[in-house]
């Protein structure tokens, strides 16, 4: 592998335009669900004072876990030298922003007042691991960002490793921030533990591994190509 | 050609004013209001400054109230509520924020929503 | 420049006096506004009260909810009704609806004894929710009232996850009737609050001690925890009182005798 190349997913135009038709019916599906319960209150999703917290919780947690650990393949590429990885790295990186933001997308619009997120944004506490995760995901999505810069424009490709050494060691950060919000709760005896960062982090790379995997095989088989075994069993 | 245009900029300035006018348009709140504000001399500052500042001062104030406990103030919401809110023919309250009335003859028209009704009273206690 | 620096040290100088006597005096200025009643308070809150409560569960009577309802319609949430278009179901709504005071129904399995527990916000020293909320919105202030500045309040619900008595409720539906001392709004979070908007306007009784006292069973004493003399330090004094879960180390501000 001495260049990579990048080009268009093989695959013909209807079926790439229909494919994006379903994914917009999908989200507009996602978009009036969450525009009746804005509406009406959250009382139509069945939480209450005693279930909290719910499916969204669920599948927002879910899935920032998961780019934690989708950015995993690239970080096997540049931060642990193995460069028969390279070509993986940029949708790993891509598929980690996609995963955060869409984890994000669900916990903001599950907020009893999404509409304060500019009070969010502007006033924190830092004694809460919430506020902390606040930077430390949008941190991510920069650094992701910067660090597919750098392996996409040639000129840039010196400062991969630097700045995929970053994007590892943040993201380390940020799985743990994420197990902390459950292991700082004193509150309840099932959660008040040190293990739910490591364990976080573990779940990362399992969560985010297999949907970097299925992403990869769902593209090459809609473009009729061959995925090579060694790369693939390795992972 | 120039008379026609000149023509649809009038017909959308009327179109704009009309539609500007609020609905109920048979009483005039904000002018024959029967409040305790349109008996008063002044509000707690003057108009020009209340016009520019309120958001500010009301702001600051819920800050005070809420962290330091002080009620004793000019400047609470509930007595902008308890001084601006109208009374209709059968003597009660009109929400201070309903079409019309006094918040909303100014937030319609600069189209500012008003999210202090969401949990604050509308009516004098 | 030497000029300059002379006038400022004599401008110090001459001000401490002045700042040492303020000093000597404000604490009495505090304790006078503190005695004044039905007075809207005009000075901050400052750390020198505490305010607190001993609950006498042995005084507490079986099958009595004064205290619930009495907090229910101080703070408006008797008028706050199950939303249009929801189940009948009742246990649903009894779910979601606001609760801020509950009485929990306690039996020693080995003597049958059955404890009534009123349980409202502990007003903890150290509460776990303001430790965890991320604008800040959930605050304990100075006079030991743990409270939700709603103005800020996102509605995370992260405070009601990581509080140890289930004391918050999430605003889930749309309000109709808002009270104007206890606002309430959709998507917020709120908790008991002592009586804030009482504390505030100079009297000294919450609600749910009114209402005991009026049925006679003087179960619940609110008070000062810092004035040696108020009833219920003197209570605290005379019975052995202990916090619910203290393991946690939280302080709270509600003391529980007879359990």
């Amino acid at each position: 592998m001495k260049k990579m190349h990048f080009r268009e997913w093989g695959i013909e135009s209807p079926r790439y335009w229909g494919l994006l038709a379903i994914l917009a019916g999908i989200m507009s599906i996602a978009g009036i669900a969450w525009y009746y319960m804005e509406h009406n209150g959250h009382w139509v999703t069945g939480m209450n004072n005693h279930v909290v917290w719910g499916t969204p919780h669920v599948f927002a947690v879910f899935l920032i876990v998961a780019a934690s650990g989708a950015l995993n393949v690239a970080s096997i590429a540049s931060v642990f030298g193995k460069k028969d990885y390279k070509p993986l790295a940029p949708l790993s990186g891509l598929l980690a922003i996609t995963l955060l933001v869409a984890g994000l997308l669900v916990l903001v619009l599950d907020l009893g007042r999404p509409d304060r997120l500019i009070v969010a944004m502007t006033h924190y506490n830092f004694k809460s691991i919430f506020a902390w995760n606040i930077y430390l995901y949008t941190g991510f999505l920069a650094i992701v960002v910067i660090y597919l810069w750098t392996m996409m424009e040639r000129k840039m490709n010196r400062f991969t490793k630097a700045a995929g050494t970053f994007a590892f060691v943040w993201r380390l950060a940020l799985t743990t921030g994420t197990g902390s919000i459950f292991g700082f709760i004193v509150a309840r005896q099932g959660y008040d533990a040190a293990i739910y960062a490591p364990m976080f982090i573990v779940m990362s790379f399992a969560f985010g591994l297999a949907i970097y995997l299925l992403v990869l095989m769902f593209a090459f088989d809609w473009d009729k190509r061959e995925l090579g075994e060694k790369l693939f069993l390795r992972l | 050609m120039q008379y026609s245009c000149s023509i649809s900029k009038l017909a959308l300035l009327l179109l704009l004013f009309f539609v500007a006018l609020p609905v109920n348009a048979d009483k005039n709140w904000r002018v024959n209001g029967n409040s305790k504000a349109t008996k008063a001399e002044a509000c707690v500052a003057p108009v020009e400054e209340m016009r520019r500042n309120h958001m500010e001062m009301i702001q600051h104030q819920r800050d005070i109230t809420v962290h330091q406990g002080i009620r004793k103030t000019d400047n609470s919401l509930h007595g902008c509520i308890d001084c601006h809110a109208n009374v209709d023919e059968q003597g009660s309250h009109i929400p201070v924020n309903a079409e019309g009335q006094f918040c909303a003859s100014c937030h319609g028209f600069v189209a500012a929503k008003l999210d202090c009704f969401s949990c604050h009273a509308t009516v004098p206690k | 420049m030497s000029d300059k620096t002379n006038l400022a040290r004599r401008n110090f100088l001459s001000k401490l006096p002045a700042a040492a006597a303020t000093a000597a005096i404000a604490p009495g200025a505090v304790l006078h506004s503190k005695d004044a009643s039905s007075a809207p308070r005009s000075e901050p809150v400052t750390s020198k009260v505490r305010w607190g409560m001993l609950v006498d569960a042995n005084k507490c009577a079986d099958g009595c909810s004064a205290c619930v309802e009495a907090c229910n319609k101080e703070n408006g949430l008797d008028i706050h009704t199950n939303p249009a278009g929801a189940d009948v179901d009742s246990t649903k709504w009894d779910q979601q609806k606001p609760v801020w005071m509950r009485s929990v129904k306690l039996k020693d399995l080995q003597s049958g004894k059955i404890t009534n527990l009123p349980m409202m916000c502990q007003h903890c020293e150290h509460p776990p929710c303001q430790d965890v909320c991320p604008t800040g919105a959930s605050f304990r202030r100075a006079d030991g009232v743990v409270l939700v500045d709603r103005h800020t309040c996102i509605g995370c619900r992260y405070c009601m996850m990581a509080c140890p008595y289930k004391a918050r409720s999430f605003i889930h539906e749309n309000v109709d009737i808002k009270p104007t001392l206890a606002p309430r709004g959709k998507g917020c979070v709120e908790s008991c609050t002592f009586c804030v908007h009482r504390l505030d306007n100079g009297q000294t009784t919450t609600a749910c001690q009114d209402a005991c006292a009026k049925e006679g069973h003087h179960a619940i004493i609110f008070g000062d925890l810092n004035d040696p003399e108020s009833q219920v330090a003197k209570a605290l004094e005379k019975y052995p009182n202990q916090q619910i879960r203290d393991d946690l180390k939280l302080n709270p501000g509600v003391h529980y005798t007879g359990i």
